[in-house]
C-alpha cells in the first residue's frame, strides 16, 4: 500500500454506489457501463460479490458531471470520447469550469492559458484554443445565455447532488469518514443516526439526547437516509 | 487508560467509563466536533487510546490511521450493531468485558496497537504495530 500517491484527490473519499446513484441521477447501468469502459471508475474498491463499488471524491464530481452532461445536449456516444479527452487533456477537470454546448464540451487549461474543445464527432475538432470560443463569449443567440456552466450547476447544487434540499443540516466532505453523509458541525453519520432510530421518527427524541444534538437534525437524518434509499 | 471517545460514540459512555476508572474525553465535548479523520487522529495522540465506530474504509484514512498506531495512537474499534449502537449499556458491558484483555494487550508493556471488539465482547482481535506494518491491503472489514 505504501507505493500508491495518497496525496492525489483520487485517494480521497469512499463512496458506494448506491450513493454515487442517488446523488448524481445517473442509474446503475449508467454506472456499471461508466466502470467498465474507465469513463468513469470506482477507484477505491472495484467491488465484488456482496461488496460495493467504493468512488472516490473525484470519481463522483465526474459521475455528477457526465449526468449534467448528458442533460446539457451531450449525446450517449460524445461523452465517452469527450471525457476520456478531458482525462487525458485537462487535469483535474471535474473541478474546472467546464461548458457543454450542442455537441462540443469545453474545459479551460487547468494553467489557465487557453480552452479545450472535445467535439468527439470530428477527431480533428479535438483542439486547444488560446481565446473563449465564441459560443462562450459572444452576445448572439450562441451565446453565454444558452451555453451552460455543468460545474457551476454542480457547485449550486453542493455537495448533496440531487438530495441537495438536505443541504442546510447535512454534507459530505470526503475527509471525514470517507465521505460518508453527515451532520453539518459534527462526525454524526446520517446512515448511524438513521439506523439507531430504527428508520422510525419515534426514536429520533432517545438518539438527539444521546449525542446532545436537536432532534429536528435526527429527523432530517432519517428522512435523508430514507431519500438514499428510495 | 485515558480514553478518548470518537464523536460517533455517545456522551454516556464517557461519564460511565470515567466513573469505572477510566478518564474518558469525548470529541466533542473538546470543542472538536466535524473534525476531519486526520485531525482527531492527531488528537487521539494526547490519549492512550481511541475509542470509535469507524470502519476505515477509505484507503487515505486507513493509511494515516495505520500510520498513526505504528507510532504511538492505539484505537479500539467498536464493531456493533445498530441496536446496540442505542445501547449504552451493552456498550460498557462489551468494554468492561475486554478492558483486562486490552490493558494487558495495548498497555505500556503490550505490543497491540489496534483492538476490534465484535460479537458483544465475545470476540476480540489485536492487531500488533509488527501485523499492521505487514498489511498491505485495505482494512480487514
Amino acid at each position: 500500500m505504501d507505493e500508491i500517491d495518497f496525496s492525489s484527490p483520487f485517494w480521497c473519499g469512499a463512496l458506494p454506489t448506491r450513493m454515487i446513484r442517488v446523488l448524481s441521477g445517473a442509474s446503475l447501468g449508467q454506472l456499471r457501463g461508466w466502470h467498465r469502459d474507465g469513463i468513469v471508475e470506482a477507484s477505491i474498491d472495484l467491488g465484488g460479490r456482496g461488496r460495493p463499488r467504493l468512488y472516490g471524491w473525484v470519481d463522483y464530481c465526474k459521475a455528477r458531471a457526465a449526468v449534467k452532461l448528458l442533460e446539457h445536449d451531450v449525446r450517449r456516444a460524445e461523452l465517452h470520447d469527450a471525457v476520456k479527452r478531458l482525462d487525458t487533456d485537462v487535469r483535474g477537470w471535474p473541478l474546472l469550469p467546464l461548458t457543454a454546448y450542442a455537441s462540443h464540451v469545453v474545459a479551460p487549461n487547468s494553467s489557465g492559458a487557453g480552452y479545450h474543445v472535445c467535439a468527439s464527432k470530428a477527431p480533428k475538432q479535438r483542439r486547444v484554443v488560446e481565446e473563449a470560443p465564441p459560443y462562450l463569449v459572444g452576445d448572439d443567440d450562441c451565446g453565454l445565455a444558452r451555453s451552460l456552466a455543468v460545474v457551476d450547476e454542480l457547485q449550486f447544487e453542493g455537495s448533496l447532488g440531487r438530495l441537495s434540499q438536505f443541504s442546510e443540516i447535512i454534507h459530505i466532505n470526503p475527509g471525514i469518514f470517507g465521505g460518508a453523509p453527515v451532520l453539518i458541525g459534527t462526525r454524526l453519520e446520517t446512515a448511524l443516526l438513521a439506523a439507531m432510530c430504527g428508520g422510525d421518527a419515534d426514536g429520533a427524541a432517545q438518539v438527539a439526547e444521546m449525542y446532545r444534538i436537536g432532534t429536528e437534525r435526527v429527523e432530517a437524518a432519517i428522512e435523508f437516509e430514507k431519500a438514499l434509499a428510495a | 487508560m485515558l480514553c478518548l471517545l470518537d464523536e460517533n460514540v455517545a456522551h454516556a459512555l464517557a461519564d460511565r467509563l470515567t466513573e469505572l476508572g477510566h478518564p474518558t474525553a469525548h470529541v466533542a465535548r473538546l470543542g472538536r466536533a466535524g473534525s476531519l479523520d486526520e485531525e482527531v487522529l492527531e488528537l487521539a495522540r494526547n490519549f492512550d487510546v481511541l475509542i470509535t465506530f469507524d470502519r476505515f474504509l477509505e484507503p487515505k484514512v486507513w493509511h494515516a490511521a495505520r500510520q498513526a498506531m505504528l507510532e504511538d495512537v492505539r484505537i479500539i474499534r467498536l464493531k456493533v450493531t445498530a441496536s446496540e449502537q442505542t445501547d449504552v449499556e451493552a456498550q460498557i458491558h462489551m468494554l468492561q468485558r475486554c478492558l483486562p484483555q486490552i490493558e494487558a494487550r495495548m498497555g505500556p508493556p503490550g505490543d497491540a496497537r489496534l483492538a476490534i471488539i465484535a460479537q458483544q465482547g465475545r470476540r476480540i482481535r489485536f492487531r500488533t504495530a509488527d501485523q499492521l506494518r505487514a498489511m498491505t491491503g485495505p482494512q480487514p472489514q
